[in-house]
Formats: structure tokens, sequence, C-alpha cells
């Protein structure tokens, strides 16, 4: 590496020279920004603080597992997770609704045609915000519930929401939940080894009905009492609670710091080594250099952070010591909260049906659905998670059908010269080609699936928009909840596509 | 010879081929039947509970047809409604102008048309069909569509049905131009509006309501200037094509640059009504204009130079840098905003401007944008005389328009600007901008406008007031940006890297290479992920309802059905709802299919 | 006084030695062939004269200037060396005319008149006046590579780099391009030419110099290095293609 007397011609200077310029120009940006928004919250007697998180917002939700939360981090889980409720379920339907319709516009039936395209069309077109304003007026067009008579029933529809009969959880049901995860493996693997016998022996194994014998003798096993082998899990999760609760806070940050350096040792090295080998001497590109400096720079960043308040507070919470902002948690408590619902003490029968119930609303003349027995989908669920589903599937059906229409050609011309019906052919080869095909842009109508989740409050259902918008209002801290939500979303975006990624990649590998 | 053989037989073909059409599409097989049979009785089911929804007596549309204005602009004053009219008259007038100049066109046969026509009137016909007699109404059965008018309608649509057929027979292989078609149509429409009546609110002298409401003319007030408006169209449309034929081709620009500031004029003198004084013309604006010009035609002239041209660069650059030294100075934003146009001028003046004719061309240009920038800026800048309960002049569909327009037209450049950052072979500039595109995607468009009506304020400085309107219509330009970005990404991507490399080979600087080789095929090779975005943008901008303003779907679900004064349309949501959603979906619909019209032109056009 | 030099040229992708020590000279109007299996570095060490390619030891000097990091010694370099491609990487999005002004008006501020009437005369020297307002995509492979000659011309080069220009083409038309290079070559232009077109070589090179794997073999005349080869690498190379 040479350097010219006129350097400030030489390229390699202007490049960084101009990304440091840039770098500085945008912190600048940033910090002035910033330091407005700190003079302004001051001028107005709100600074900025965290504290709203642990104090008791007073707020009550409407619906969500807590309903009076205590803090309001507790508000903003409530939130969470009623986002996640319609996100998930959402996810599931909407994918299955939305194959179906993308076969049907590709059907040779013309109704069937012709009426899914039609449908199609018109969701298509009409905003979301619309639609879930739609769904609302529809449930809210049912007689109210003072109308019918009180008592138990099995399915009902009125102005107060969709009540239908639910499992409840008892107390066994974590157990039975994890047994229920672990019989799908096991029957894949007895499906895997009947499949193994058939390749190797030549004769018929059964594959597909021994998978379905072993799943449903599992979980039948599992419902009378099996369930108390995932026991063993929790007895683990105890000792390792143990564990960590001896841990020193030191303790947990030399062991972050120790595996960030090891890896970025490890890094670096390897960069450079590339350089050092006997016959070539390859050279480092720009791109290099900037990793190498990244990786050092971002372990320094870790170590020092740790050392600060922030990360202080960060490794108590880990090692358990700390109550962050009213909610006692950290590593070993959710170990404990582990040990505490996989414990192989516990018995009973892990679900039971219940009904639901109209009952009088509290002192009032009005009825309501009891929130004790049986489950209710509110107006806002209903409206939010209809309109989401409907509005996404469409979009999921038109990547069905041009996944199905990019591989249907000539794949087709082949399968149905071998003599193959259409739906085989459709089962057997044009699907699981188009599969790989269709999964990143589904996975991009996933995201923004979780993203319109949002417009719930929009129809007063609790979601975490509107729950951060009901403590920011009633506790002036706007900036501090938009960073939440920013952080929520992102986590949830990320998660969604590294699962996509995953899949994605999984197929690539089963080509070759 | 040949040809009459075939005229022949028609009849029998036609038979033969509706009964295997039967065969093929609906009975192809027993699954294939039972399918049918169901989603038959579903489909019919569904459209005949649709339509007893629609005309039952429970509905009461006249909450529609009463506050169509409302709809509209919302709260814009009676006393300037002329002005509205101008807007709307202004913008179809350039409508129909550029449809004349671009339109091909396309000859459509008869015979093609009246099939079209054909299966039109026979959807028709099955609605008439299936459209239930009577509907319940609270426990009680009510009759809205007796037999009697049922055949009637029958009888019409027959002989509707004959007639084409007639026409169809009769001249088989003529063609009518498509344009003719549409305004067949189009003046259907606006007679219709003089001629169909429905029952409309209306008052007596002493503000009470004439019950039942009277059956008036669709658009009651509204039918002269729609009228007006009309005829304008079609005499823009003859202007254009008369230009077309004449082959002044510079004229395609001018429209172009017409379509540019009509919403800014619209924006800034029309719609608001600005304020200003004669005096702060003469004394302010038209001296500064004129320096500006004449600065500006200098440096035309001189840049060209033989003595200059060696310091072209290090202008520029001086000219940049005066900029921003002034952009921070507590000087008019008038002069900020022109001493940047200047730079822009210095910078592409050499290369545009290097013979006599493009010099004085591009003279002309400059001259006629100065003031034409000064003028605009001085209608943005005063204060509107408009008076309105409430904060904005702009409500309803026009609220709607000015976010999506302006919000995504400013989008642009941003997200160019980022794709090309996240594209950027320099490390720092790519994760950057990967972190900024990412930050703002990953969020709903939701916690934007929150984030700009709540919290956009805290971030500036003290007493730089933000108009709630405006601040919706950066957040969204914000949102927009990001999704640019990424779809322009995409056509970066697409390029070779030949093209790179022959930019390189031939001597281009970097800035030349992305703006004339790469960016104008990256841009052409994404139009229809963009066209999608806006479109999907447009409906996006439905959620401002959430943060209070007053837009179409606010002044639908919350104003109208909360209406008690005057004429009472408490609880009138179901209305409002389906209106707005069919008022979206007409739009929405539209755009697609011209966007995709217009794709296939710009297909043909590079061959 | 050679326009070209090179002295012991070492290039690397990561861990790959691509180029492993290039040292050679090219006298002004002289047409050099270079010749080689593929992957033995001669688009590699083109690339590099006009800085597509980065080298990372060694020096290279083009009329004098040597091509390092700094800036205006790239420009002008570049300036001087014109390139040719084996894709041809016209503009798809201009006229073919427009492609060919593109660089002049832009570059070397030219106005748009002067620009054209060199335009055209450079077509019909290549040839194809008649393409002038036609689009890429409509005209042939030969003709496509044509207009890339024209274009590349257009910026009075001293030095005419081809990289492995008919390599692309259908047989038929490789014959209109290499018509156009062999007159190029009688007018004086310095070529530099990559290519596997062993005719061309034996009619039109100066020299002929053999690369593999990333080394410089054997450099000669065209008769004595396809008469008498001298190492085994030309022997074996030579037998392969001829």
């Amino acid at each position: 590496m040479k350097f010219n007397k006129a350097f400030w011609r030489d390229v390699r200077f202007l490049k960084w020279a101009g990304q440091i310029a840039f770098l500085l120009f945008i912190f600048n940006l940033i910090s002035n920004f910033v330091s407005q928004a700190i003079e302004n919250l001051n001028a107005t007697n709100l600074p900025f603080s965290w504290r709203f998180l642990g104090t008791t917002p007073g707020v009550l939700i409407s619906e969500g597992f807590v309903t009076y939360p205590e803090s309001g981090l507790q508000a903003l889980q409530v939130g969470m997770a009623n986002m996640l409720r319609i996100a998930i379920s959402g996810i599931f339907v909407a994918t299955i609704l939305g194959t179906v319709i993308g076969v049907a516009r590709l059907s040779k039936n013309w109704v069937v045609q012709r009426s899914s395209s039609g449908l199609v069309e018109t969701v298509r077109n009409i905003p979301l915000l619309v639609q879930i304003f739609f769904w609302q007026a529809v449930i809210l067009s049912f007689p109210r519930p003072e109308e019918y008579d009180r008592g138990e029933m099995i399915f009902d529809i009125s102005a107060k929401g969709i009540a239908f009969p639910w499992l409840d959880a008892q107390e066994t049901s974590w157990l039975f939940g994890v047994w229920f995860i672990l019989s799908f493996i096991a029957a894949r693997r007895i499906f895997k080894w009947r499949v193994s016998v058939m390749e190797s022996e030549g004769r018929e194994a059964y594959p597909g009905i021994a998978s379905f014998i072993t799943f449903i003798v599992w979980n039948v096993g599992g419902w009378f009492g099996g369930y108390k082998a995932v026991g063993v899990i929790g007895f683990v999760a105890s000792l390792l609670s143990d564990g960590f609760e001896l841990l020193p806070r030191i303790g947990i940050q030399s062991l972050i710091i120790f595996i960030g350096f090891y890896y970025s040792y490890k890094y670096i090295s390897k960069e450079i080594k590339r350089t050092r080998s006997a016959e070539n001497r390859g050279i480092l590109t720009d791109d290099d250099i900037f990793k190498i400096i990244m990786a050092g720079l971002l372990v320094l960043i870790l170590a020092i952070g740790l050392f600060l308040p922030f990360g202080i507070t960060i490794s108590d919470f880990l090692v358990g010591d700390e109550p962050f902002f009213k909610a006692d948690w950290g590593i070993p408590q959710f170990l404990d909260g582990v040990q505490n619902r996989l414990n192989w003490e516990l018995t009973g029968e892990p679900f039971t049906l219940s009904y639901p119930e109209i009952i009088q609303a509290g002192q009032s003349k009005f009825s309501r659905y009891s929130p004790d027995v049986g489950k209710v989908m509110s107006v806002g669920y209903f409206a939010t998670w209809m309109g989401v589903i409907i509005y996404t599937s469409v979009f999921i059906s038109e990547v069905v059908r041009s996944g199905i229409m990019a591989v249907a050609k000539g794949q087709s011309e082949a399968g149905l010269s071998l003599g193959l019906k259409r739906s085989t052919l459709l089962r057997l080869i044009v699907l699981p080609q188009a599969l790989r095909i269709m999964l990143p842009p589904m996975g991009n109508q996933y995201l923004n699936l979780a993203k319109n989740t949002s417009l719930g409050i929009a129809v007063a259902f609790p979601e975490i928009v509107a729950v951060g918008q009901t403590i920011y209002n009633q506790e002036g801290q706007t900036v501090a909840v938009f960073l939440i939500w920013m952080a929520f979303y992102s986590t949830v975006s990320l998660v969604l596509s590294s699962i996509i990624n995953y899949y994605n990649r999984k197929m690539k590998m089963v080509e070759r | 010879m040949q040809d009459n053989k075939t005229l022949e037989s028609p009849p029998e073909v036609q038979f033969a081929g509706v009964s295997r059409w039967l065969k093929e599409n609906l009975f192809s097989s027993l699954s294939s039947s039972i399918l049918t049979v169901l989603s038959v009785a579903a489909v019919v089911s569904v459209f005949r509970a649709i339509i007893g929804f629609f005309i039952s007596p429970e509905r009461e549309w006249t909450a529609v047809t009463y506050n169509l204005q409302l709809y509209m602009v919302q709260a814009y004053p009676e006393s300037d409604f002329i002005r509205v009219w101008i807007t709307v008259g202004l913008l179809i007038f350039l409508l129909g102008l550029s449809w004349g100049f671009n339109s091909l066109k396309e000859k459509v046969i008869i015979k093609e048309w009246c099939d079209g026509l054909l299966k039109g009137i026979s959807s028709f016909l099955f609605i008439i069909l299936i459209a239930p007699t009577s509907v319940d109404v609270e426990g009680t059965t009510v009759e809205v569509f007796s037999n009697n008018t049922r055949y009637i309608c029958l009888a019409v649509g027959v002989g509707l049905i004959l007639t084409v057929y007639l026409l169809r027979k009769t001249y088989p292989k003529n063609e009518i131009v498509r344009d003719r078609i549409s305004f067949l149509y189009l003046s259907l429409l606006v007679g219709s509006i003089w001629i169909i009546k429905v029952p409309t609110v209306t008052f007596t002298s002493s503000n009470e309501r004439v019950d039942p409401d009277p059956f008036l003319p669709l658009a009651n007030t509204t039918t002269i200037p729609w009228t007006i408006i009309f005829g304008f169209m079609i005499f823009a449309y003859l202007i254009g094509s008369f230009l077309k034929a004449k082959g002044k081709d510079s004229m395609s620009r001018l429209i172009l640059s017409s379509w540019v500031l009509a919403p800014l004029v619209i924006v800034s003198w029309i719609y608001r009504k600005p304020d200003f004084g004669m005096s702060n013309i003469l004394t302010l604006d038209i001296p500064i204009a004129v320096t500006f010009s004449i600065l500006g035609i200098l440096a035309i002239r001189t840049l060209n130079s033989e003595k200059i041209v060696p310091y072209q660069k290090y202008i520029t650059y001086g000219m940049l840098v005066l900029s921003i030294v002034i952009f921070f100075l507590p000087v008019l934003r008038q002069l900020k905003i022109l001493f940047f146009i200047t730079w822009l001028l210095v910078s592409v003046a050499p290369t545009i401007a290097n013979s006599k004719e493009s010099a004085k061309n591009l003279s002309i240009v400059w001259s006629v944008t100065v003031f034409i920038l000064v003028l605009l800026m001085r209608g943005a800048s005063s204060e509107s005389l408009i008076v309105v309960p409430g904060s904005s002049i702009y409500g309803g569909f026009t609220l709607t328009w000015l976010i999506a327009f302006f919000g995504i037209a400013i989008s642009f450049p941003f997200g160019v600007i980022l794709a090309l950052g996240r594209t950027s072979k320099l490390p720092v500039i790519r994760i950057i901008c990967t972190a900024v595109i990412e930050l703002v995607r990953s969020v709903p468009f939701i916690t934007w406008l929150f984030f700009g009506s709540v919290m956009l304020t805290l971030f500036l400085p003290k007493g730089v007031e933000f108009d709630e309107v405006l601040r919706a219509i950066v957040v969204t330009a914000i949102f927009s940006s990001a999704y640019l970005a990424e779809n322009v990404r995409g056509g970066l991507q697409s390029i070779s890297n030949g093209q790179f490399e022959a930019a390189d080979a031939v001597g281009l600087s970097t800035l030349q290479r992305i703006t004339l080789i790469i960016m104008p095929q990256a841009l052409r090779a994404v139009i229809p992920p963009i066209v999608s975005q806006v479109i999907s943008l447009f409906k996006d901008t439905s959620l401002v309802a959430i943060v209070g303003l007053f837009d179409l779907l606010y002044i639908g679900s919350k104003v109208i059905p909360n209406q008690s004064q005057g004429a009472n349309f408490l609880g009138t949501i179901q209305e409002n709802i389906l209106f707005c959603a069919i008022f979206y979906w007409i739009f929405t619909y539209s755009f697609a299919r011209r966007s995709m019209k217009i794709e296939k032109r710009l297909g043909l056009g590079e061959r | 006084m050679s326009i070209i030099k090179s002295v012991d040229v070492k290039k690397w992708y990561g861990d790959f030695q691509a180029l492993k020590g290039i040292s050679m000279d090219v006298a002004e109007g002289e047409v050099l062939v270079i010749a080689g299996p593929s992957g033995s570095g001669k688009s590699t060490f083109i690339r590099c004269i006009n800085r597509l390619e980065q080298h990372q030891d060694g020096q290279i000097f083009v009329d004098g200037i040597e091509l390092t990091n700094d800036l205006k010694n790239i420009e002008a370099i570049r300036s001087e060396v014109g390139m040719v491609f084996q894709s041809f990487n016209l503009f798809p999005h201009l006229t073919v005319l427009q492609n060919i002004t593109l660089a002049p008006i832009w570059v070397r501020k030219k106005s748009k008149t002067e620009a054209e009437e060199k335009a055209m005369e450079l077509l019909e020297r290549v040839g194809i006046p008649e393409q002038a307002d036609k689009f890429p995509g409509q005209l042939s492979g030969g003709q496509q590579q044509r207009v890339a000659i024209a274009r590349a011309l257009a910026m009075e080069p001293k030095i005419m780099l081809f990289d492995e220009p008919t390599s692309a083409l259908d047989p038929e038309m490789i014959k209109e391009v290499l018509d156009v290079m062999k007159e190029l070559a009688k007018s004086g232009m310095t070529m530099i030419v990559v290519t596997h077109e062993m005719g061309f070589a034996k009619e039109v090179a100066d020299r002929v110099m053999l690369f593999d794997d990333g080394q410089l073999v054997e450099e000669n005349t065209p008769e004595e290095f396809f008469n008498n080869p001298k190492s085994d690498r030309t022997k074996l190379f030579l037998s392969q293609i001829l």
C-alpha cells in the first residue's frame, strides 16, 4: 500500500474520508434532533424517563390476560399478547383460506373461477380500515344480549361479540402441551423410519398410517397421565435456577465479555491469517477492514456497556437480583416458572370444556357474557380478526396463484402425459415446487398481517398500539412508548423473517 | 369466395358452441358439476342478500346523498365554492388535454363492442332476476321489488339486447374509435344526472325537514357545473388531438410541466385564497425574480465561455457551499430556495447549454421557472383567507388526495437516494441506509401517524409550527420512501454489472453514471411494483381517520352517524361505510386498470 | 517508448492469485493478441489496465502515467483507453446514436451537433449508418458489437482494449466484427485483443502472447508463435485449438 504525495486525490482516501464525513454528518444531525427534543421535553415538565414502566397506570384494559395491570410494563405486555393472538391465529387461517382462494382462481370451473376472482378484486381495492369498520358494523347489527335469555348456551352471536365453548387450561395443561408437541416429533420419526424400511426392504410399510397411529396413541396415553414424564424438564429447570441464583453479577458479566472476546478474536485472526499464508498474499478489501474494525469495536462497546448503569441492570436481571420495573423476572425466576408449570407432581385433566353463559352485567340492567366460562370474541377482536384475515388471504391467494402459474406449464404437460390426474398432479408435482417460489412473498404478507393488526385501535381492540396510546395519554411519555413500539415490531419482523428464511434455506438444500 | 361460406353457418355454430362451453367449463366431471351447483347456489343467495340489503326501506341512503359535499370537501365555505369548481375544472381540463394528446385513437370493431355490451346487459338482467321481492324488516315482511317492476325492467333489458343484437348484425365489421365510445358513456352519465330522480332531503323555509323526501334530480345543486366541466373536457380533448396532429411534440413536455405545476398552483393560490398584498409582490417578489433571472442568464452565458471552462467545477462547488451557508442564515425563505435552484442551474448549464440555441432555450426556461417559483412561494406563505371551523381548510376526499399526492411525490427523490445508498459499495453508507429503511418499514403506518401527530414537533426548534395536515404528509413521505427504496433496489440489482463497467470505461463520472445510465434502466424495470406501491399507499391514507384528520373515512364513520341537527342521521354507519367502500373501490380499480394499460404502452414505446 | 508497460503485476481474488507477475510492454500502434485457456488471467489483466480491476502489486504505466490510487491519474488513463466488452454492454434505453454521443457530450462537453456528426462518421466507418435511430435490442449481435466499437472510438482513445469481442456472437456475425477490427488495426490504432480467433491473430497481430495460469508463458511474432512454439504449454495450447 503506497501513499501518494497528493493524498487528497487518492481514491482510497476519498472513500474513507467521504464515509467518515457522512458518519459525522449523520451523528451531528441525530444529536441535534435529540438535544432539541430533550430541551423541548424539559420545558414541558415531562422529561424523558422510563419510570412509567414501573408505576401503576390506573387504566382498565377491556380484554387480555390481565385487565387491571399493575405496572405500565404489564399493560404493554397485555397489548403485545393481544396483538400476537390475532397475528398468530391470523397467519394460520389466512394461509389456508388464501391457498383455497388461489387454487379456486385457477379452477377450470367457470363459476368457481369467476366468483373467486370477483372476491379477490373486490377485497383488494378497498382499504383495510374500511373493511374493519364494515365487520364491526356487521357484528353490531346483531341483537344485543339483553334480548336473549340469560343462562348457559352452546354458541351465540350478539352485538357484544361471538361466544363459543372453549377448552379451559388446568394445572397440568402445560405438561400436556409439551407432550403434544413431542408427539409431532415422534410421529415424524416413525414416518421416516417406515419410509426407510419401505425403501430398503421394498415392501409396503404403511408410513402414513403408522405415524398417525403413533400420534393418537401418544396423545391418548399422555392425556391420562403420560404427561408426567415431561416433569423431567421441570426438575432440570429447578437445578439450573438454583445455579443461576448463586451466580454473582460479576460472574455473568465476565462470562458474556469472555464469550464476546473469544468470538471476535477468532474472527479477526481468521481474517488476518488470510494475508499471511506462505504462497499468497491476499489483500484485504475495504469491506474486510471495515468488518474487522466493527468486530473489535462491538466487543469493546459490549465490555464497557456491561459496566455502565444500564448494563449493570441487565446483568442483575439475568441473575435474578433486580426487579425489573415491578416485574420480578430474571433467568432464575423464569426457570422457576418453568419448574412450577412442568412439575411432575401435578395431577388432573389437562383441559376441560366450558360453555359460555349470559349473565347480568354488574348491577345494571344490561347483560354480558360471563368472563369465566367459554370464550368470547369481542367486537373489536372480531372486526380486526376478520378484516385482517380476509384482506391478507386475498393477497396470499395472489401469491399462491402466481407461484402455481410459474411452475404449471411444462410440468403440467409432463405430468399429464404420464397419465396423472389433475389433483395428483397438483399435490405431488406442482405444489411442492410452487412452494419454494411462494415462500418469500408469503413471508412478506405475514409481515404485513402482523403490522395490520395495529388497526385494531380503530375498533377499540386493546392491542399494543392502542394500549401504548392509552399509556402515553396518561403518563405523557410519547417518545418512550414509540421506542417500545419500534422495538416490539422490529423483533416480531425479525423473528418472522428468520423463520421464513430458515424454511427457505431448507427448501433450497433439499434441491442438491 | 371463402368468406361467403363461413358467413353462412353462424347460427348452428353458435348453439353448438354454447352447449360445448357449458359442458367444458361447468360440468366436465362429477365433482365439477357438484361444485357448479353448490357455488351457483351460494353466489345467488349472497347476491340476493346483498341486493335485499341495498334496497331495503331500512336503509337511509339520503345520509350519503345529502352529505356528498361534506364527503368531498368537508367544511369549505359555500361562498368560496367557485374555487373548488375551478380546481376540478382545471384538473379535468388537463386530463382531457393529455387524453387527446396521448390517445392512440384505437379502433374497436362494432362486433366486439356489442359483445361487451351484451355481457353487461345480461349481468344487469341477472341481477334483476335474482333480486328478492320482499325483505324482512324487524319481523314484518315488506315488499321492496314488486313483480311488476321486475317485468318492466326485464322487458327494457330484452329490448336493449335486441337493439344491440341488431346493431351487431347490421354493422359487424365497422369500427369506432374507442374514445368516442367513452364519450358516449360519459355523456349518458352527465345526462342521467339531469333526468334521474331520487329522494332528496329538503328543508322548508322554516328549516323543517320535508317528509317524505321529494324526488329531485340526482346531483341537484351541481348539475350545471358538472355539465360545463364535461364540455370543457371534450373541448380539451379536441385541442389535444389537434396539437398532436399538428406534430408539435414539444407540447408533450409542456403538458407534463403543467401537470407538475397544476397541483402546486392549486394548493398555493386557488384553494387557499391567500391574503397577499400587491405591494408585497411589486416591491419584493418581482425585483427578486428579475434579479435571479438575470443572474441565471449571465451564468449560462459565461459558464460556457472559453476562460471560465476550467473553473466550472469550482464554481459549482462554490455555489453549493454558498447555498448551504445562506440556508442557515436568517434571510427570506424565498432567497434560500432560489439559491439552491441557482446551484442546480450552474451544475447543469455547462453540459446542457453548449450551443447558442440551447443556451437561449435554457435562459427562457430559467426565467419562467424563477417567476413561477417566486409567485408560488408568495401564495404559499401568505395567510389563507378561507374561514373554516376547525384547523384545516382541507377535508374529505380533497384531503385524501392532498396527502396521497404530495406524500408520494415528495418520497420519490428520497426513496431513490435511499436505494442508491443501500446498494452502495461503501459499508458505512450501506449500513446506515439499510438501518433506516428497515426501521421505517418494520413499524406499522399508524404508529408513524401517531409519531407525526404528537412527536414530530418535539424534534423541531421552538416556534416552528406544523399544520397537522402537513405533518401527515411528512410522515407519509417518510413511510413511502422506505418502501419505494426497496422497490428501486430491486431494479438496481437487476442491472447487469456490464452496464456499470461500460459507463466507467467510457469515462462517465459516478454521478453521471447514476443519472444517465443506471437510474433510467432501474426505474423502467420496476414501474409495475412502484405503481402497486402507490395504489396501496393511496389506500393507506384512510388511516389518517384514526389520528382525527377529517378525511373521507372519518366523515363516513364518525361525523355523519353523529349528525343530529337539521337532518338526523344518527346510526347510519352501515350506509356510510358501504359508500366509502364503493367509492374507494371505484378509484383504486380504475387506477389499477389504467396503469396496466400504461405499462403495456411503455413497453411498446421502447422498442 | 512503450505506450503500455507493466512491471511484475500481481492480483489476488481473496485467496486465489489471478495474476502472478506479468511484465510486458506494448509499443504505440502495435496490435497485440493475448491468447490462452479460460481462467488464465487474460481478461483480468487487460481490465487492470483501465482500472476496472485493481492490481495489488507491481506497476502499470499507460502513456507514461502510472496507474495508482490517484484519482487524477485514473481519470487521465481512462480517457486514453477505450474498451469493447464480450457482452457489448450497450445502454438499452438509448438509441444507437445516443449511445455513441453520450460520453462526448457529457464528459468531453462537446455540442450535440458536433458529437452527432462524429457519431455518424464512426457509424459509417463500422458500416451501419442506417441503424442510427434504432435501439440496441433491435440490432443483431454483430451490429451491436460494431456499435460498441464506435462508442469506444467516439472518445478518441489512443489505445483500444478488446475483451473477447466475438465470443458471444453467432458464427456468421464474427466476420463483420473482425473486419472492423482489421481496418482499425490498419489505421494505426494501438490494440490489445483477448480472443480465441487465431485467424485474426495470424493476419493482423504484430505480437501474440500466451497466458496460462496467471503467467505470461510466451510472446512472439505470429509466425514464430504458431510455427515454432518454444514452451510446452504453448504447444499443448496450439494442439488443442488448431
